[in-house]
């Protein structure tokens, strides 16, 4: 049948015009039903990964009420909120009444990053200096002894906690405030004054030979380079790439089963760009290696206003490494006390330790110490620090239920 | 008559465009409750508001016209700009934009 308008032409048959139009209106809903679906399994990823709020879960608690407990069981709540490598927190705490012995867990280590356990005592001296000055803030005089029996090498410190009046300092309000922050940071120079008085919060009662040296000017370029250098090396080496992803946590349910360990939210990335991160699916180890030097490159090297070093004499010598962390600690808490921000960057020693641990000299050893003008020192720990453009995020953490013996 | 038949299954067409983008965009409204469930109280608040009102505004019939297209935008627009950096919230409320005014076109 034929359609005959007013004028008396005849018209396209109607169904034609009805099929095309319901053609595109199918096509149009069939794409949008499927977008749809794609966004459900996009919902579900920001659901599970928390993308509106990841600070929230037991995992984050310990930042949120190491204050509440003013006796000795707080002191180890401030411990356990102290840096480490890679998150690992490898510290366990015996309390027995006033005494408080600080365990290195030995199950929780990397062992080909960290062969001479350099890193996880230094993270364990950080838990000490934290336990001191949550046990001044709380009117107690602790006495802290390193390595108080030679028979028990895991036995790292003993903090006796006598009794004294109540001492609060800016470093002990850092503590809740301090994390390593892996973003970039402003083209705002660290002044000299400044610096100083960073270098000046070594512990008067610390009975050690930790001291703390600054690189700034062009110097910093040479070690940021050498970073970049030593961060492929790392990824390169099969054993301290496994090592270290390992440690790496890309969901929620994995932040909250382990409550350790570094997580997306803690690569100092802009929000949008978390989010993106934690709705796609998990990167793999190489993946992860070579965003860690892409960021190592154009971030981290890039963005650093100064870089400071932890010096000791002998960086292997475990009372050392703890005394170092003590230092190491009371540096971080007082560059957050300032306003800066501040990351741990180790692969240069990483890799050291790991060349002198397989019998080989390391390329990285004597660019190294060129770098330390200091005779009879040599570097612990190093870090970068500057005016961060972004606030940094909560690391996960064990509840002083889990750490204790 | 051929028609009277291809209008009438025109008609019943769009009624289930329209049922269905409404469909669409009521789902869209759950996606939206889901992003927020682990979120703290304020942010779960709004996220639970947000999606019930993407989730009714297709379905309203009667009262003003204004009505469904009203809830429509206050379902998407504050809650997707309170997190335009999570992009899966300002995703949602362009999906649902876009299946909601489908559903409520007469």
């Amino acid at each position: 049948m034929s359609v005959i308008d007013s004028e008396g032409s005849e018209l396209e048959p109607r169904s034609h015009g009805v099929g095309r139009r319901g053609f595109l209106r199918s096509t149009g809903m069939g794409v949008l039903t499927v977008v749809v679906a794609g966004t459900g399994v996009i919902s579900y990823r920001a659901y599970d990964n928390r993308v509106l709020d990841p600070d929230r879960g037991t995992a984050f608690d310990a930042w949120r009420n190491w204050r509440d407990d003013p006796g000795p069981r707080g002191v180890i709540a401030a411990a356990i909120l102290a840096a480490s490598p890679h998150n690992i927190q490898p510290w366990l705490f015996q309390l027995n009444g006033n005494r408080v012995d600080v365990h290195a867990d030995t199950a929780r280590r990397m062992v080909s990053v960290d062969p001479y356990s350099r890193e996880r005592n230094v993270g364990l001296g950080c838990a000490v200096e934290n336990m001191m000055l949550a046990a001044r803030a709380r009117g107690m005089a602790p006495t802290c002894t390193l390595r108080p029996d030679a028979a028990q090498p895991a036995l790292v410190a003993r903090v006796d906690l006598g009794a004294g009046s109540p001492q609060p300092s800016e470093l002990h309000d850092a503590i809740g405030n301090r994390h390593s922050n892996r973003g970039p940071y402003t083209a705002d120079a660290v002044d000299q004054g400044t610096l100083s008085q960073l270098g000046a919060v070594a512990d008067p009662t610390a009975d050690a030979p930790a001291t703390v040296a600054w690189v700034t000017g062009d110097a910093r370029n040479t070690l940021g380079q050498l970073m970049i250098d030593a961060a492929k090396a790392v990824t390169a080496d099969q054993d301290q790439s496994r090592d270290g992803f390992v440690w790496f946590r890309s969901s929620a349910s994995d932040i909250e089963r382990y409550k350790d360990g570094l997580t997306l939210d803690g690569q100092g990335l802009s929000a949008a760009l978390t989010s993106a991160a934690k709705m796609l699916p998990a990167s793999s180890r190489q993946e992860g290696d070579q965003f860690w030097v892409d960021q190592t490159r154009t971030v981290h090297t890039a963005t650093a206003a100064a870089y400071g070093f932890v010096l000791v004499p002998d960086p292997h010598d475990p009372v050392q490494q703890l005394t170092g962390g003590r230092l190491l600690q009371r540096i971080h808490l007082a560059i957050t006390a300032h306003g800066l921000g501040m990351q741990h960057m180790n692969q240069i020693t990483e890799r050291i330790d790991r060349d002198q641990s397989l019998n080989r000299s390391s390329p990285f050893a004597a660019p190294l110490a060129a770098l330390v003008s200091r005779p009879g020192s040599q570097v612990l720990a190093t870090f970068r620090l500057g005016h961060p453009q972004r606030d940094p995020r909560l690391s996960p953490r064990r509840p002083v239920s889990e750490v204790l013996r | 008559m051929t028609t009277t038949n291809t209008s009438a299954t025109n008609t019943g067409a769009t009624t289930v465009w329209r049922r269905w983008s409404a469909i669409l965009t009521s789902v869209l409204g759950a996606f939206v409750i889901l992003v927020a469930a682990p979120a703290g109280p304020a942010t779960l608040a709004f996220g639970v508001v947000s999606g019930l009102l993407i989730a009714v505004a297709p379905w309203i019939r009667g009262g003003p016209r204004i009505l469904g297209p009203l809830l429509l935008l206050l379902g998407t627009i504050p809650f997707a700009a309170y997190t335009w950096w999570s992009i899966v919230t300002p995703l949602i409320a362009v999906l649902a934009l876009i299946a909601g005014f489908v559903a409520l076109r007469r």
